[in-house]
């Protein structure tokens, strides 16, 4: 059950992490546009943002500078030197940043001396009036100094692309836009005096209105989501970890279900079987008889190992658990309950399962542990292999797989080949021990063996005084994997272990 | 169980939930770009095409004020001694019914001097083409006085035949630094070279100390020549001798000429010369106009036995970096009356500038 919650748990953990990653990068994702909105402070008609402000979020820019309607706006860009003395003591606004995504920085700046220039200009000569006006008003249109220069009614959009240096944008409220038109010293040349000065009055009367436009920044900007693939790799893993332990988890409560209808008997005969699925299960991982054991074992285990490691079983697993687990078992037992007679005990033990993995298991022994020459086993491994492949094999696996992984190649991989006959079945025993113990409830957790391991480690360790029984039934299958052939007897011990030593 | 399993799973996905939420907080707390200002620029301060569109600009006010001859139409960029001579020209113009005298600034360029000046004024310079009519290439000075103005047409001058220009730093990369009236880097300052040159146009080669600072063209003419001609010719006519005639003349700098550096490390300066010719003749005698122009600015005045002719001559130098065996060598120049009276004022152009031309 505590699997199935963890397999559970994992699921949902994995889906969340894939559905958080994939949002990340879609409802998450951050607007690939910046717009940011200068509202300007205090006197005077003008905007100037600072060095660096342009391209502050990305070198390309769209800036929109709108004053209300029927007035004219100026935007232009230019060096901050040339922006800088134009302003020349006219109070503006200043754009010094970004307060939030949304906002633009402002600060004010006061004039200087606008007094001060109003009569130098008023001073000067028969157009002093209106070259005050336009102190009063600043118009930065028309400058040799811009580099770029928009002027429009109400509203007006530039787009800026950065290049090097300090560039400052200036942004000005230049009054009523139809007045500007007569304004100018054609008109004056042209038309009466009295025309002018009405028109002067007009003008005063709409520049009075003018006011500093208001400034969006807009910004396109690359968002990327970086957590998107470590998110929905992380939610995969832990995807397919709470699925397998969901489906390990169903599974164990079927097979268990399936034991107990099956018979008694097969519990106890269990037990033994489960060792021996793992010390068959070690033969195929271990490195130094790739050969030999899948085709020895082929029959049985090996096929189903083949495939298990492969992976394609999983999905078959589900389909014909019970008939493996009760194939399973039964080989057990006979090489346990009868050294000597392994035909006969496993042939007993077929009978008493399902029987439909018989065969392999007499072939694997006869042909390991007698003597290779038993020859009618290759049939059957044959028959075996086509079968697995159809998928009926599938459910060995299950069993066999993780003690394979976690036994017995562990301890004998890294020392090469120094283990005893004595300290390999000591370290079966030690893992069974370990299994009873709980040491390894996470395998258990993982495989969902449990039940199948108490029964059988019952078992054998009442026949720790007879050695040569149950644990040299293992040992013999361990010999065999490893090349040793020490089932069999003195004679085939002796010989491997001198070939042994010849490797050595 | 399966309640125990529910709550186990549904903690799970809180636990989830609360992760993912950190997460998501972390990403949205970009931190706000704050500007950072690039270095400061150092080349010129303007661009090719901003300096062809002030020579655009300037050329299509010059053209209008010529259609119009009005002067008045000048001012949004025509500026300084270009103004006066300007002005002047469009005058002559007008009372002549003909502006062939007045003279063309061709808006094609084969050189473009763009200053690194930041603060005002600032001036930059171009070498016309040739015009139309095959008249000699202008070199011609724009400035821009405050940040508020735009660049006027400041100065021009013809450059003399045959003249070598010097080299002057890349005008798109680099630009061209502009040089004090007082500075002291070169072999002399540029108001002293102005001062000098006026001396030397005034006296001549033969009388000013200043000739030898100077290497006049030997194949063409140059203001000194020319004018030392202009008062040969008159001075050596059998007539005038006879009528016991004077002829006078005057030339000072005004100051504050301006000087854009080489390549070499010297400079260019154009400067002002304001000028006066005054003519008499014994009482009773009458000195008709030498030229068309002098005659249109007398516009109709009766002819006396005196005349008064004002020059704004604008001329350009080139000033050798200090050190140099170089001489001082006249570029070009542009010789104007702008205007005439048929009595010699008490009051002449030249009178406020007398200390400096000494």
């Amino acid at each position: 059950m505590l699997q199935r919650i963890l397999g559970a748990v994992l699921a949902v953990a994995g889906l969340a992490a894939i559905a958080f990653g994939v949002a990340t990068a879609t409802v998450l994702r951050e607007s690939d546009t910046v717009v940011a909105t200068a509202r300007p402070v205090g006197d005077g008609t003008l905007v100037v943002t600072d060095p660096g402000v342009l391209d502050l979020v990305d070198a390309d820019v769209t800036v929109t500078a709108s004053v209300p309607a029927g007035q004219e706006v100026t935007v232009v860009v230019g060096r901050d030197v040339d922006v800088l003395g134009w302003l020349d003591g006219d109070p503006y606004t200043r754009v010094t940043g970004l307060a939030d995504w949304d906002t633009l920085a402002t600060s004010e700046v006061t004039a200087e001396n606008p007094d001060e220039d109003v009569d130098e200009e008023a001073a000067e000569d028969a157009e002093a009036s209106e070259e005050a006006e336009e102190v009063e008003l600043p118009d930065p249109a028309g400058s040799d100094m811009w580099i770029t220069e928009l002027t429009a009614a109400d509203e007006v959009s530039l787009r800026w692309n950065d290049r090097p240096g300090p560039w400052m944008l200036l942004a000005a409220g230049t009054g009523a836009a139809p007045a500007e038109a007569t304004e100018d010293e054609d008109a004056e040349a042209t038309e009466g005096e009295g025309a002018a000065d009405e028109e002067a009055i007009e003008d005063e009367a709409s520049d009075a209105d003018a006011v500093a436009p208001t400034l969006e920044l807009t910004w396109d900007r690359e968002v990327s989501a970086p957590l998107l693939w470590p998110a929905v790799g992380l939610g995969g893993l832990l995807l397919v970890a709470g699925v397998v332990l969901l489906f390990t988890g169903g599974r164990k409560r079927k097979t268990t279900r399936g034991r107990r209808s099956a018979a008694g008997a097969a519990v106890p005969a269990g037990a033994a079987p489960a060792a021996s699925p793992a010390a068959a299960g070690d033969s195929p991982s271990d490195p130094d008889s790739p050969s030999s054991p899948d085709s020895s074992f082929g029959p049985t285990g090996a096929p189903t190992w083949s495939e298990s490691t492969a992976g394609p079983i999983w999905p078959a697993a589900v389909d014909g658990p019970e008939p493996v687990r009760t194939a399973a078992s039964p080989v057990v037992p006979a090489p346990g309950t009868d050294d000597a007679d392994p035909h006969g005990a496993r042939d007993a033990a077929d009978e008493e399962d399902s029987g439909t993995d018989p065969v392999p298991v007499a072939g694997r022994f006869s042909r390991r542990s007698r003597l290779r020459p038993t020859r009618s086993a290759p049939e059957v491994p044959l028959h075996d292999l086509e079968e697995p492949q159809s998928g009926a094999p599938a459910p060995e696996p299950w069993p066999t797989e993780p003690p394979a992984t976690t036994t017995g190649s562990l301890p004998i991989l890294p020392d090469g080949r120094p283990l005893t006959r004595r300290e390999l079945r000591r370290l079966e025993e030690e893992r069974r021990a370990g299994e009873r113990s709980g040491m390894s409830r996470a395998l258990r957790a993982l495989t969902g063996q449990t039940p199948v391991v108490p029964p059988a480690d019952a078992s054998p360790p009442a026949g720790d005084d007879v050695p040569p029984a149950a644990s040299g039934r293992r040992a013999a299958a361990w010999r065999e994997t490893w090349g040793f052939d020490a089932g069999a007897g003195g004679q085939d011990a002796s010989q491997h272990d001198s070939t042994d030593g010849g490797t050595r | 169980m399966t309640a125990r399993n529910t709550r186990v799973v549904r903690r799970a996905s809180a636990a989830v939930g609360v992760a993912a939420t950190v997460a998501l907080l972390a990403g949205c707390a970009e931190e706000l770009p704050t500007p950072v200002a690039d270095e400061p620029f150092t080349g010129p301060v303007l661009t090719v095409e901003q300096e062809t569109a002030v020579v655009q600009d300037v050329a299509t006010v010059l053209d209008e004020a010529r259609e119009q001859e009005d002067p008045k139409l000048l001012r949004d960029r025509v500026g300084g001694s270009a103004f006066e001579v300007r002005k002047s020209q469009l005058q002559v113009a007008k009372v002549r019914g003909d502006d062939s005298l007045v003279t063309q600034i061709p808006t094609d360029l084969s050189a473009m001097i763009v200053p690194t000046t930041e603060t005002w004024p600032r001036v930059s310079y171009t070498i016309t083409q040739p015009t139309e009519n095959l008249e000699v290439p202008r070199l011609v000075a724009y400035q821009q006085q405050s940040a508020r103005e735009n660049y006027k047409l400041w100065s021009w001058v013809q450059l003399i035949p045959g003249t070598t220009m010097p080299n002057f730093a890349d005008p798109e990369a680099i630009g061209s630094e502009e040089v004090a009236p007082d500075d002291d880097s070169l072999a002399v300052t540029p108001t002293e070279a102005v001062a000098q040159y006026a001396d030397l146009v005034a006296k001549g080669t033969e009388e000013s100390e200043y000739a030898d600072a100077f290497e006049l063209p030997e194949e063409s003419q140059d203001l000194v020549m020319r004018i030392q001609a202009d008062a040969r010719n008159v001075r050596e006519a059998d007539t005038f001798d006879a009528a016991d005639g004077r002829y006078r003349l005057t030339f000072v700098a005004r100051d504050k000429p301006i000087a854009v550096r080489t390549s070499d490390g010297g400079a260019v300066v154009m400067g002002v010369l304001d000028g006066n010719v005054r003519l008499d003749v014994e009482e009773g005698g009458t000195i008709p106009p030498l030229t068309e122009t002098q005659s249109a600015l007398l516009d109709g005045e009766d002819e006396t036995n005196e005349l008064y002719v004002e020059y704004t001559d604008q001329v350009a130098l080139y000033v050798p970096p200090a050190g140099s065996e170089e001489p001082v060598r006249p570029l070009g120049y542009s010789h104007v009356a702008v205007a005439a009276a048929n009595e010699i004022p008490k009051e002449r152009n030249t009178d406020r500038e007398e200390p400096d031309g000494e």
